[in-house]
């Protein structure tokens, strides 16, 4: 064996097949949770109905901030979860909201209409809640604890487990 | 005329709130969440285009596969675009700007990756590119030598090839040393 040749080979390619591990060891469309551990960014915001709401007014208890559509069907199937957590938790001081992301306050009123809803639903024009809380799909729900501080982001769905553990750790 | 053309279109899509809540709207697009104070004082009309479409280009669209603010037809990039240039127009910098994204939808946003966090990516071409010229060099002068001692040492003190050597050197008429 030419171990002089497989030391050269060696050189070359040991550091470039390195660099590529660690480009593919990391997703490059994994979103980021960059807000986690952060302050919840502020919004002044108004209801469908035209009510206030700001997240100020919130301080001091558990937020859920969710970001949905009606054009998104994640969202339908996550709005289950959301009326069970907020039947449970609402009572022991959680608020639940919801921010309409892209859509028509008339389609959004038509389904809560039908579905229901526990919280208030805020619209956001030009969409500059979404943008502070780095929101690039939907749904997206933050959980702000009590001191105003980002403790999870989950992008798609909550599930029911997820859902529970987070809230039973904000309380 | 941004904020008028903005109140305006509140006004008509928000049947819900009445012509008295503007002052509250107005404050509300004052008071939204902006990142630190600007660093400069806003831009002229031309620079703040530039720099609106240079930071458009620079940065993703958060919805789309590998496209920019600007190529991007989705409203969420449109949305990200206007908020962009009022940021410009605001007197924030293209680094705070870009900040601003970065804290929100992390280093994934900029389209192009700051060359800090790569380094490796940009100096280990250069380095492999070097090794191949020092290699290179080494074996052309390994091969230079070796075409000038056709008959190396080993070649000529070795007995069991005398024999071959004296009759090949016979064949061209060279003397056997």
């Amino acid at each position: 064996m030419n171990w002089r040749v497989l030391t050269a080979g060696a050189v070359v390619t040991v550091p470039l097949v390195a660099l590529l591990a660690a480009g593919f060891g990391r997703d490059p469309k994994l979103r980021s949770n960059a807000l986690e551990g952060r302050e919840a960014p502020e919004f002044n915001l108004r209801t469908i109905d035209g009510e206030p709401f700001s997240l100020a007014d919130a301080k001091g208890k558990p937020v859920v901030v969710n970001f949905w559509s009606t054009w998104c069907q994640p969202c339908k199937i996550e709005h289950p979860v959301l009326m069970n957590a907020a039947e449970a938790y609402g009572p022991a001081g959680v608020q639940f909201v919801a921010v309409i992301y892209q859509d028509d306050v008339s389609k959004v009123r038509a389904f809560l209409n039908r579905s229901g809803s526990h919280w208030p639903t805020l619209a956001d024009p030009g969409g500059r809640t979404a943008i502070a809380y780095g929101v690039a799909g939907v749904p997206e729900t933050f959980f702000i604890d009590k001191d105003g501080i980002i403790l999870r982001k989950v992008s798609g769905p909550v599930s029911q487990p997820i859902m529970v553990t987070t809230l039973e750790e904000m309380l | 005329m941004r904020a008028l053309l903005l109140l305006l279109g509140l006004c008509l899509t928000t049947p819900a709130v009445a012509a008295g809540d503007v002052a509250d709207i107005v404050e509300e697009l004052a008071n939204a969440q902006l990142p630190d104070p600007p660093m400069e004082a806003p831009p002229e009309e031309p620079i703040a285009v530039e720099r609106t479409e240079r930071l458009q280009k620079a940065l993703r669209c958060p919805v789309c596969q590998g496209l920019s603010v600007s190529d991007s037809p989705a409203e969420a990039a449109r949305a990200m675009g206007d908020r962009i240039e009022e940021l410009v127009r605001q007197g924030y910098t293209e680094d705070q700007i870009t900040e601003y994204f970065v804290d929100r939808y992390g280093a994934w946003v900029e389209l192009e990756p700051p060359k800090e966090d790569h380094q490796a990516l940009f100096v280990v071409p250069f380095v492999a590119l070097g090794l191949g010229v020092v290699g290179l060099l080494f074996w052309a002068r390994r091969r230079e030598r070796g075409e000038q001692d056709v008959a190396p040492a080993a070649y000529r003190s070795d007995p069991a090839l005398a024999e071959y050597r004296a009759r090949i050197l016979a064949e061209l008429g060279e003397e056997v040393p």
